[in-house]
């Protein structure tokens, strides 16, 4: 038996999902969270007949017309699946509208059920909402209740099995013309003046408001926000999720692990090299990435907290102003948020955007936004070079938004770009963040980044130790610069000259990057633990034989904003759905990336050490050939717009 | 020799375990750091 779950976005459909199936799906306070429908048994709590139930989480939609991508796939489900019965979650704070998809939905002949959602805030405006009579009007059950707090779901369930195998009536519109909006509309308000008691006036200016005229304001909305990031980022990285973990890296992983593990292996007996291959191959990888699991923790959490209050729906409407100078709107922003906690479903929430432009644009873009799994480079590399400060992590933020502007700018030159749709998102009222919400989400996060780390990066940490201790003859060798690692990261190595990375280490690091970006970290803690008598994770470690503060910071941005892991390249190619385009995005990615860390290495050095950095002459061709590119693609986009336009005329 | 035929099956299960499920997660573009069944971008 299957039960949909459909209603507009951001009407708590994920939120009631969740409580029904006990699952921990991602959900947000702002609308396109959901761009696809995702299935879960019901809770043996709720399973109150012998056959099972399945629960359909459906994308939110504003009608069965669809407009964007992922509105289709919620009318195709409804449509061709037919589910047994279909669950229309109202937006309590929001009636009048959502009631415009009801309507729709009571036509197709599918027995429904109103969920009228948030009776807490409706109970807190003083709203009094006539369920009998609305039931009435609509000709189906309506049941109010609050998916946060799980308030009234067994009645939900209850009606909505009682009517499974009934035919819904269909309404009685009058003047309904075929698709006449204005008279579905007209009845929806007619119907809501008996049923609906509104004690809450709308237009007056409420505490959402006030707050929304400082942090949402023209000019001020933008240093708050980084304000705001500053403080999220200085607590996670350099704060509580830097302190503790800092003693999983030097104590948990650094001592005890590996000293108890070498001490039991010797007192067994175990070969040698099988014992390295454990403790500094396996453990010693996996460690260096989940040393950092207290900070992806405790980060997680606050995003989590800001955008449960609401905060981030504000985000996306400052930035739309300056989205819009470069093609995009601030629809474009909320991949981008989402992104910062994994680039993949930042990438499928470009399905929200209707406009074809602006979603490649976005979708080339969104993996600029650092993800979770960049995080223990930024970590690494923050605590190895920069100790005790905390501006590392959310500079490459404010390098991110600069990169995605100047990106999106050069994107908008180099290929033919249509105007920008315009953007009208509704901003929900601030609301006290769920706690448990937040440590659902944490600990969601936390057992992904440890299925993580013992499957792919275990596997290219193995990897790694492999061919960094054995040669092309499968010899066990000591000098690791004639290890087959060695070997396939020099083929690489002259190709980051000038950028001043000198070493065949940084290649295999970075390419070991693209499979996952912990990979990076992972990579280091490998080699230097048998390259290296000093500790990784300390300032000065044994990373500082390799790089200079500023060569260290252009490393860190090149690993950051060169095309992102192979799942979130699969993302974009599935997005994209067009070769052309998806190697365009790449290339354009892998310009971006080495271009901005060859600026960081030459311009820093320059500027701090007063002198020249490694592959200085290289770098100097290398950016008169990329400016000589960008004209002849810039001259090419032009004449291919000149003809656009005279052939429109 | 035992000990390190012992220790080395165990490792061997661990790290056939482990590829297998990053084979699958590859295959399915999943990057696997949430939400393990909600972020496959597949279509």
């Amino acid at each position: 038996m299957k039960i949909a779950l459909a209603g507009n976005p951001n009407s708590g459909k994920t939120t009631l999902f969740n409580a029904l199936t006990g699952k921990t799906e991602y959900v947000g306070n702002w609308a396109g969270v959901t761009v696809e429908k995702k299935v879960a048994a019901i809770k043996h709590k709720y399973q109150i007949v012998k056959e099972p139930i399945d629960i359909v989480d459906l994308p939110g939609a504003y009608s069965i017309s669809p407009y964007t991508g992922e509105e289709a796939i919620t009318s195709d489900f409804v449509l061709e699946a037919k589910p047994d019965v279909i669950v229309n979650i109202v937006d309590g704070a929001n009636i009048s509208r959502s009631l415009f998809f009801t309507t729709q939905l009571l036509e197709l002949g599918i027995p429904v059920v109103v969920a009228l959602n948030k009776a807490d805030i409706l109970s807190k405006r003083g709203d009094i909402v006539d369920s009998q009579e609305l039931e009435k009007a609509l000709g189906c059950k309506v049941v109010t209740i609050t998916a946060t707090t799980e308030k009234g779901l067994e009645d939900l369930v209850t009606t909505a099995l009682d009517i499974v195998g009934t035919k819904q009536e269909p309404l009685n519109i009058v003047d309904l013309d075929g698709n006449n909006d204005v008279a579905r509309q007209t009845w929806i308000n007619t119907i809501l003046e008996k049923s609906l008691n509104k004690k809450h006036n709308a237009s007056r200016v409420n505490i959402s408001d006030r707050i929304d005229m400082v942090v949402a304001h023209k000019w001020f909305g933008l240093p708050i926000f980084f304000l705001i990031m500053w403080g999220v980022y200085a607590f996670s990285i350099e704060g509580l999720g830097g302190f503790l973990s800092g003693y999983l890296n030097d104590v948990v992983f650094g001592e005890v692990i590996p000293d108890a593990l070498n001490g039991f292996f010797e007192g067994i007996g175990v070969n040698p090299l099988m014992q390295a291959l454990i403790v500094d191959g396996a453990i010693g990888g996996v460690g260096a990435v989940v040393g950092f699991l207290p900070l992806i923790m405790v980060l997680f959490f606050c995003l989590s907290l800001l955008e449960d209050s609401g905060y981030m729906s504000r985000v996306a409407v400052i930035m739309d102003r300056y989205f819009k100078k470069i093609g995009l709107s601030g629809k474009s922003i909320i991949p981008m948020i989402v992104g910062s906690g994994c680039a993949i479903p930042g990438v499928m929430a470009t399905r929200t955007i209707e406009n074809e432009n602006e979603k490649r644009m976005t979708t080339i873009l969104t993996p600029f936004v650092p993800c979770g799994a960049k995080l223990p480079i930024i970590a690494l590399f923050s605590v190895v070079f920069f100790p005790n400060t905390s501006w590392v992590g959310p500079s490459i933020y404010i390098i991110a938004i600069g990169v995605i502007i100047m990106g999106g700018l050069l994107l908008k030159k180099l290929f033919v770009w249509e105007n920008s749709s315009f953007f009208i998102m509704e901003l929900p009222e601030y609301k006290m963040p769920s706690i448990k919400n937040a440590i659902i989400q944490m600990f969601d996060k936390a057992k992904g980044f440890v299925y993580k780390a013992t499957t792919i990066i275990l596997v290219m940490n193995t990897l790694v130790w492999f061919m960094q201790a054995f040669n092309w003859k499968l010899q066990a060798t000591d000098i690791q610069s004639e290890s087959i690692l060695a070997s396939v990261g020099s083929v690489i190595a002259p190709l980051l000259i000038p950028l001043g990375f000198v070493g065949w280490q940084l290649a295999a690091a970075s390419i070991t990057g693209f499979i996952a970006k912990e990979n990076v970290v992972a990579t280091f803690a490998v080699l230097f633990a048998m390259a290296s008598e000093e500790a990784l994770h300390v300032p000065g470690g044994a990373l500082s034989q390799m790089f200079t503060p500023v060569t260290a910071y252009a490393f860190l941005a090149f690993n950051l904003f060169t095309p992102p892991c192979f799942a979130a390249i699969g993302a974009m190619n599935a997005e994209m759905d067009s070769k052309k385009w998806f190697f365009r995005g790449l290339a354009f990615q892998l310009s971006v990336g080495y271009i901005l860390a060859l600026l960081i290495t030459h311009i820093g050095t320059l500027i701090i050490y007063g002198e020249t950095a490694v592959g200085f002459v290289p770098a100097i061709f290398v950016l008169i050939a990329y400016a000589i590119g960008v004209m002849l693609l810039i001259k090419r986009a032009n004449h291919s717009k000149t003809a656009l336009v005279e052939a429109t005329e | 020799m035992i000990p390190t035929i012992i220790v080395g099956g165990i490792f061997a299960i661990i790290m056939i375990w482990a590829f297998i499920h990053t084979k699958r997660d590859l295959k399915s573009s999943k990057c696997a750091g949430c939400s393990v069944n909600n972020c496959s971008s597949r279509k």
